[in-house]
């Protein structure tokens, strides 16, 4: 599969790529959200033990 | 990742849980970056182009992965809450808590992903049949899990109602995974069976499964690290509350740590 080939899917690369973004960023959005998360634990426990 | 300066093992129930968890989670991590780089590359250059559906059908290596993972979630949440709900385990509830929020979106991304595919093969995003109906249900029973945990102040009382929920909608992950016998429906049949030969090219069948593990080791790191922090929040509420009143009361307060 030439690189023009992968770019575009036989057409269907809206459809293709879009899924697999999607997919991207709902995973990475996950893993943000919990490092954030856990950020806010630590620094509370901070506060605590001071 | 760094070392965290909570001791989760204070806060747990099983003490030796915690260092584990968080000695397993980086490697878990790890491997399931390592098997979606490998399912990528598989899908896009060792799998053929379908003769059908050309290279639509690309998108269903995360499409089909997202969806049966959306649907083990949901029975292991169902597993886990119900064991805490009769059992009366917090950790198997916070457990079920923790599997909401991934199963809710593996659910969502295989909803939009199918849409996506859905709109080249079947000329239209969405279908009210059996089976995408039956998975807008199941995210529709995750939202409501999510959000009848969260307003529900007390968090065994949370559980206790999620665990109903979670137990009567188990009924629907059946209905999904049927539906395609059922009923007669746009939606095609299932590919991979429990008990007969798949009837999917290897080359197509192999990125489908390495996806699919992916799938599985992502979850898990991800729910391991939510559960850590569900059992501080929730241990840490009530530590925060035992202070407070022991202030107020002068009482000795019961179930404190030390």
């Amino acid at each position: 599969m030439t690189l023009s080939q992968l770019l575009s899917m036989g057409g269907y690369a809206f459809y293709v790529w879009g899924s697999y973004a999607l997919s991207l960023i709902a995973m990475c959005a996950e893993v943000l959200l919990l490092r954030q998360r856990k950020k806010t634990l630590q620094r509370q426990h901070q506060n605590l033990s001071k | 990742m760094s070392r965290s300066k909570i001791h989760w093992y204070k806060y747990a129930s099983p003490a030796h849980f915690y260092p584990l968890a968080n000695k397993l989670i980086p490697w878990v991590a790890t491997v399931a970056v390592v098997l979606f780089i490998l399912g990528i590359y598989v899908a896009f250059f060792v799998a053929p182009t379908d003769f059908q559906q050309g290279d639509a059908y690309r998108v269903l290596f995360i499409h089909v992965p997202a969806a049966w993972m959306g649907m083990f979630l949901y029975i292991l949440m169902a597993v886990y809450a119900v064991i805490g709900w009769a059992f009366n385990v917090r950790l198997s509830s916070m457990m079920a808590s923790s599997l909401s929020i991934t199963g809710a979106m593996f659910t969502c991304l295989a909803l939009v992903t199918g849409s996506l595919w859905g709109k080249p093969t079947w000329g239209t995003w969405w279908v009210w049949d059996a089976r995408t109906t039956s998975t807008l249900i199941l995210f529709f029973l995750y939202i409501g899990f999510i959000s009848l945990q969260s307003v529900i102040d007390d968090p065994r009382r949370a559980d206790r109602a999620g665990a109903v929920l979670a137990l009567v909608g188990v009924i629907n992950v059946p209905v999904i995974y049927f539906s395609v016998q059922w009923w007669n429906t746009l939606h095609q049949g299932a590919t991979i069976r429990f008990l007969s030969q798949p009837t999917i090219a290897t080359r197509m069948l192999i990125p489908m499964l390495v996806m699919l593990s992916a799938c599985w080791l992502y979850s898990i790191a991800v729910v391991l690290i939510r559960l850590c922090c569900i059992i501080v929040e929730r241990e840490q509420s009530s530590v925060s509350f035992t202070e407070e009143s022991t202030r107020e009361n002068g009482a000795i307060a019961w179930g404190a740590d030390k």
